[in-house]
């Protein structure tokens, strides 16, 4: 059971939020012309990198409010927390984080899909 | 027989005698005993057989790691492996030995241990896996199968547990010496403090063993008196007792399951276990040790005891299971115990060290040859023998003589393991110490603190140092000891995994893990097998996967497996420590939340209503809504279903649409929003008017549907399905968050302070017309697809005319609490026209006899409105809304997706089944391809048959052919496919 | 009112409140056009309630206020109250009134009955007085509104049986 700060509501157990996926997806705009590839690139993929993820959250059961989150999928440790309107926090901040349990790097195993 | 018991002993009450059975024979012990302690003051040995060779087993522990020791409570709703060194006994408790048949004493299940060559490791994967799996059918699983395994489930019960959750700033596992120093620390900290212990006396190995000669000039019992009732005395810390922790979760998250009936017996009307769920801050884990044990022949017979265990049996439980045991150890531990066995008058008939006189301790030594005990260095014991207890020992030393003596115990110590479970399972990593042969805390990865033995600090000396080192994040005072022991001043430890056998039978055991009957020659075997990862050998023997997680054994297992490989223990690495600690009932992670709990239930604002007019509920979500309404007990559901139908088609019937989800949509942009949410075009739409709509998933497939009212362009009310109403706000929360945030618009639900009647059928009107005088229902006025909102007798109510079973029909809203008031009116005025109150049952039967789809029923997430044919909602002029693009994709264009069409057998005696299979064929055969299935099938009151809607491979242009619909009894029906709208396809009864 | 449950350290009450709920934007504009119809500074801060004798006001998040008033209320006047509300096209107001009900929660043992039921953390460093939070209880989503010496608990009306089972069983077990 993760910790989770809402920025609205403050820090709340887990239960109580629910995950959104990948963080900073565009819906392309409807009214342009775009191919069934790049639309299905919207509507069915999604990043699920080992390392440093950006992604949603809905406080679900509390204030029903979205924001972003940058967590590292391969400790759960949550690095940042910010709202919908503040700016995709840069990559290189998040340098200094946990070593794995396991002793592994924290990106890597062939499945580095992380954006920078 | 000479006394056993040590009466010098403040926990076991000898004042107060218990009767208790085991096995059918009643036994008296005390007050305090464990069924362990118990056992062992009546001088029983044998307590169960083991779980594969239905071996004879003892008490080897005295605490949570016990692997043998497993015990039936009968008198507890027959609770199988109860650990009979936790347990605490009370009078008249009724104990069953395990795994045995027909008695403990003659048990046929040992014909597996004559069989053993047969049951070597990876026994099971073989005979699943291999080329013999009859063999599997015929012989094992009938015979050998029912031999093997612990104890019988238990008979049926309703267990009574709760949960606790707490939030605090520290948790303090173990309150042995150091967490009660720690919790002393913190006494009037800023902290908030949990100080959590598996037993019912704190104090730990002050309480457990001879180690502590006195701290700071003080008896220990004084010491833990007083410290105790510091602790108890702050207002900052709360004491969990009989509390075991089991689990450690990330972020510090702790599970630990309390015991509530300790030594007595639990009663069906209170809590018997609380699972407390624990946020902390940081943990401070004082959990301390666990005591290896060695291999080597037959070391799993009774009398076969380890050291620590024999000594907290003495100390803790005042009972010594014997008084001249054997003690064999490779270490410097097992001083205290022979100080203690001495004190009492007691003498070890044998010390067996397999360490050589000069590398043993001067203390260990000098206590020992002065009491005039035998001592055997550089000697192993090679092998234990007796029927069903220890009879005699042999000792072999380093030239390989063997020597025999015969004894009733024998004590073993193998080292002192640092209990690292809960440390690992907080994703803390361990570190091989090479000095005490164990793995122990390196690096915390959560806000975690290891103190005391374990942290793998075993010297008693450096006590105060390391707390004041590791509790100065605290900004606690320092605190200075001075502790006098029983104990050699360093603890020492040679290396010694097993002892090979003499014996070269290949029924000669020695076991690596004893609960699960495993034995080195199987570790062995796994190696040579190929099976050289630890985690794969783990699963390959089962080393270490019983119900102790081989607390005892596990890091033998590891030494073992190093030296086969030639490999440092650190290279071999340990197998992941998951959680529980300790086995938890599943009664106790369920808590409250089972039978009357298991699902929160909602309920319309006029339940009572239909429980006093005897509704049949069925549950949609959470909601209980009426299903249907017999009229006696006499009428069947069809029945009911049938006449509820007809009464609607020929008079009227209103149902509780309370559940269907509304939500108000408001804000100047609101009018965009509902355009980019719905498949549907508003614009043009007038306000007071309603529309049906379609909500898509951005996949293009169908993910709710309703009727949207707009009250302005500014300000509009959608409604939903019942089981949708969440799903949709939430999906239009998201969008207008995260995608559209420019967009001034706000959305709440009103689903729960609207009740919601749908009254329908010819006869509508007219009852309308005499419950709401006031108003003008003629067709000019309010026709179809038109909402008003009126006031009544100053109660605001909404009136929408719309219907979903195809008859004339409004849907009336009003406030909950005035609902059932409304209600009782319409039927009331409704009794003088034939309305009936129908369920949900009935409403799904009217509608499909419409083609109205249910979403979720007739759609399953892979319909779009196309394959719906409802084409015509789509604002096909609109820029965008949700799912647009997704009805352009070549996968939503293929002509043969899946369709929606209407079903009629052909011959009317037919009856069709949701979920059959439609196909082209008549003959079954195989593989039957497959059009597509049976969404919707009931029989029509109306139609006088049976009729169904389905999807189907290019449906829309099948219409007006014949198909068959499988069923199970291999045969088919044969069916026309048709227009998925059965009844008043112009709409004339629907507008008039 | 009704009384549920009394004891020496717990007592809870069974009550029906007129609520509306009402969303906007947190704005100057918005603000005073909620001071000119409740004549009550909307709360700034999230989770804060400020009141005075007769009603409270909750801001449950930026862009959500509970107005729950403690005392009876015509209905015209309440209808009114929300019309004007409602005025501002950029607002939404709802009348919850019958859309949830609310436990009011009493005595010393509160925190630790309730703790039987939900994860959130009640000590006054973490919830303090005068503020409020949505949250799961019994699995059910809950707004808890935080005062003196009582707490107020509401959730939505269909839910209210359960949640009631829920704290006579959170009090005997």
């Amino acid at each position: 059971m993760l910790l989770i700060q809402c920025p609205f509501c403050g820090t709340r157990d887990q239960s109580e939020f629910t995950n959104g996926g990948e963080a900073h997806v565009k819906r392309p705009d409807g009214s342009k012309e775009i191919s069934d590839h790049e639309w299905g690139e919207y509507v069915f993929v999604r990043a699920n990198p080992k390392g440093i993820f950006y992604e949603r959250w809905v406080h679900l059961h509390g204030c029903r409010k979205w924001f972003n989150c940058v967590r590292d999928t391969s400790t759960d440790e949550i690095l940042e927390v910010y709202k919908l309107t503040d700016p995709r926090p840069d990559i290189n901040k998040f340098n200094k984080i946990v070593e794995t349990p396991s002793g592994e790097p924290n990106v890597g195993s062939g499945n580095f899909t992380v954006k920078k | 027989m000479s006394d056993l018991n040590v009466k010098d002993n403040k926990f076991i009450q000898f004042h107060q005698k218990i009767s208790f059975q085991f096995d059918g024979k009643k036994y008296f012990a005390f007050k305090g005993d464990t069924i362990a302690s118990a056992l062992l003051r009546n001088n029983i040995s044998l307590v169960g057989r083991s779980f594969k060779y239905h071996r004879p087993r003892g008490i080897y522990t005295c605490g949570i790691e016990e692997p043998n020791a497993l015990v039936q409570i009968i008198s507890e709703h027959s609770e199988p492996n109860t650990r009979a060194t936790i347990k605490k006994i009370y009078e008249g408790m009724q104990i069953e030995s395990q795994n045995r048949w027909p008695s403990l004493e003659n048990d046929i299940g040992s014909i597996n241990s004559f069989l053993s060559p047969l049951f070597t490791a990876g026994f099971y994967y073989k005979t699943f896996m291999g080329p013999h799996k009859s063999f599997w059918k015929k012989i094992y699983e009938p015979v050998i199968r029912r031999a093997a395994g612990l104890g019988k489930p238990p008979k049926e019960f309703k267990a009574i547990s709760n949960h606790m959750h707490h939030n605090v700033d520290i948790t303090i596992v173990g309150a042995g010496l150091n967490g009660l120093l720690a919790a002393k620390s913190l006494i009037n900290s800023n902290y908030d403090v949990l100080l959590i212990d598996q037993d019912d006396q704190l104090g730990g190995i002050l309480n457990n063993s001879n180690k502590i000669l006195s701290i700071n000039n003080q008896q220990p019992s004084e010491f833990v008196k007083e410290i105790i009732q510091e602790i108890q005395n702050a207002s900052n810390i709360q004491i969990l007792k009989n509390t075991l922790v089991t689990t450690y979760n990330y972020i510090d998250h702790l599970i630990a399951i309390e015991d509530k009936f300790v030594g007595s017996k639990p009663t069906n009307d209170k809590v018997n276990s609380t699972l407390h769920k624990i946020r902390t801050s940081h943990v401070i884990l004082s959990n301390g040790h666990i005591e290896r044990f060695l291999s080597f022949q037959n070391n799993d017979l009774p009398g076969v005891m380890l050291s620590t265990a024999f000594e907290k049996y003495i100390c803790r439980y005042g009972v010594s299971p014997s008084t001249q045991p054997v003690i064999f150890s490779n270490n410097s531990n097992s001083l205290s115990l022979i100080k203690k066995l001495i004190s009492i008058g007691h003498k070890p008939r044998a010390y067996v060290d397999s360490r050589s006189g000069e590398e043993i301790e001067t203390e260990l030594f000098d206590t020992i040859h002065r009491n005039d005990i035998p001592i055997y260095t550089n000697s192993l014991i090679a092998a234990a023998h007796g029927k069903k207890h220890i009879e005699k020992v042999l000792i072999e030393n380093n030239s390989g003589a063997i020597s025999e003596i015969k004894t009733d115990y024998l004590c073993i110590s193998g080292g002192i393991n640092p209990d690292v479970h809960l440390f690992t399972q907080s994703k803390g990593i361990l570190d091989w110490d090479e000095q005490h042969l164990t793995y122990k805390p390196y690096k915390s990865f959560q806000s975690t603190i290891t103190i005391g033995s374990a942290s793998g600090q075993f010297d008693f000396s450096k006590i105060d140092t390391e707390l004041n080192e590791k509790l100065s994040i605290f900004n606690v005072d320092k605190i200075k000891l001075d502790i006098k022991t029983n104990v050699c001043s360093l603890l020492k430890v040679k290396k010694l995994w097993e002892v090979k056998s003499p014996s070269k039978s290949i029924w000669a055991k020695s076991f690596i893990d004893l609960q699960n009957d495993v034995t080195t020659k199987d570790i062995r075997q796994a190696i040579s097998e190929g099976f050289d990862r630890i985690e794969h050998l783990k699963r390959f023997t089962t080393n270490s996967m019983g119900t102790d997680q081989g607390k005892i054994s596990s890091i033998n297992a590891l030494g073992i497996v190093s030296d086969l490989l030639d490999k440092k223990v650190n290279e071999v690495g340990t197998t992941i420590y998951r959680p529980p600690y300790s086995p938890l009932s599943f009664a106790a992670i369920a808590g409250r939340n089972t039978y009357e709990f298991y699902d929160p239930e909602r309920k319309s604002p006029i339940h009572s209503w239909h429980l006093s007019k005897g509704a049949v509920f069925e549950d949609v979500g959470q909601w209980k809504r009426p299903w249907y309404f017999p009229l006696n007990s006499e009428e069947s559901m069809h029945d009911a279903v049938q006449r509820e139908s007809k009464s609607v088609r020929e008079g009227a019937g209103i149902l509780d649409g309370s559940t269907l989800g509304k939500i108000e949509i408001k804000g100047n942009d609101a009018l965009t929003f509902m355009n980019l949410i719905y498949t549907n075009d508003f614009t043009k739409m007038k306000p007071g008017s309603s529309r049906y709509a379609l909500m898509l998933g951005e996949d293009g497939m169908v993910k709710d549907d309703g009727i949207i009212c707009k009250i302005s362009d500014q300000h509009f009310i959608a409604t939903t399905t019942t089981g949708g109403a969440a799903n949709v706000l939430t999906c239009m929360e998201e969008y207008a968050q995260t995608e559209w945030p420019e967009l001034n618009v706000y959305m709440n639900s009103i689903t729960e302070q609207f009740a919601t009647f749908n009254i329908s059928g010819p006869k509508t009107r007219d009852i309308m017309q005499k419950v709401f005088p006031d108003i003008d229902f003629s067709n000019q006025t309010f026709p179809f697809m038109t909402f008003q909102f009126h006031t009544i007798d100053q109660i605001p109510i909404r009136i929408m005319r719309a219907s979903f079973t195809g008859e004339m029909g409004y849907e009336i809203y009003v406030p909950a609490q005035q609902a059932l008031k409304i209600w009782e009116k319409i039927h009331h005025f409704g009794s003088d026209f034939g309305l009936v109150p129908y369920g949900t049952e009935t409403m799904h039967l009217l509608r499909a006899e419409k083609g109205y789809i249910i979403v979720g029923q007739d759609t399953d997430g892979s319909i779009t409105p196309i394959d719906l044919g409802l084409n015509w909602m789509i604002g096909k002029s609109k820029k965008d809304f949700l799912g647009k693009r997704s009805l352009t994709r070549s996968d939503t264009i293929r002509p043969d997706r899946k369709q929606l069409v209407g079903i009629i057998p052909s011959n009317i005696d037919n009856h069709l089944e949701e979920g059959q299979h439609v196909v082209l064929e008549d003959k079954i055969q195989t593989p039957m391809p497959m059009l597509g299935h049976i969404t919707s099938s009931y029989f029509s009151p109306t139609l006088n048959h049976s009729f169904g809607l389905a999807v189907i491979k290019n449906g829309h242009a099948l219409i007006g052919t014949e198909a068959f619909v499988s069923t199970p009894d291999q045969k088919t029906i044969p069916v026309k496919i048709v227009n998925p709208v059965f009844y008043d396809q112009e709409n004339q009864r629907l507008v008039s | 009112m009704r009384e549920i449950f009394r004891s020496n350290d717990i007592e809870i009450r069974f009550q029906l409140k007129k609520q509306i709920i009402i969303r906007g934007p947190s704005t100057s504009e918005f603000n005073n056009h909620l001071n000119k119809h409740l004549d009550l500074l909307p709360p700034t801060e999230n989770l804060r309630i400020i009141n005075d004798q007769n009603r409270f006001l909750a801001k449950l998040s930026f862009d959500q206020w509970n107005l729950i008033i403690n005392e009876e209320i015509e209905t015209k006047k309440f209808q009114k109250l929300i019309d004007n509300l409602n005025s501002n096209s950029s607002t939404l107001a709802t009348d919850y009134s019958d859309a949830q009900v609310f436990f009011r929660i009493m005595g010393s043992n509160r925190f630790k009955m309730l703790n039987k039921l939900t994860h959130f953390d009640f000590r006054e460093k973490s919830f303090k007085t005068l503020t409020a939070a949505q949250t799961l209880l019994a699995r059910i989503d809950c707004a808890i509104f935080n005062f003196d010496d009582y707490l107020y608990i509401s959730c939505n009306r269909s839910f209210s049986e359960y949640l009631e089972d829920r704290l006579i069983d959170a009090i005997n077990f």
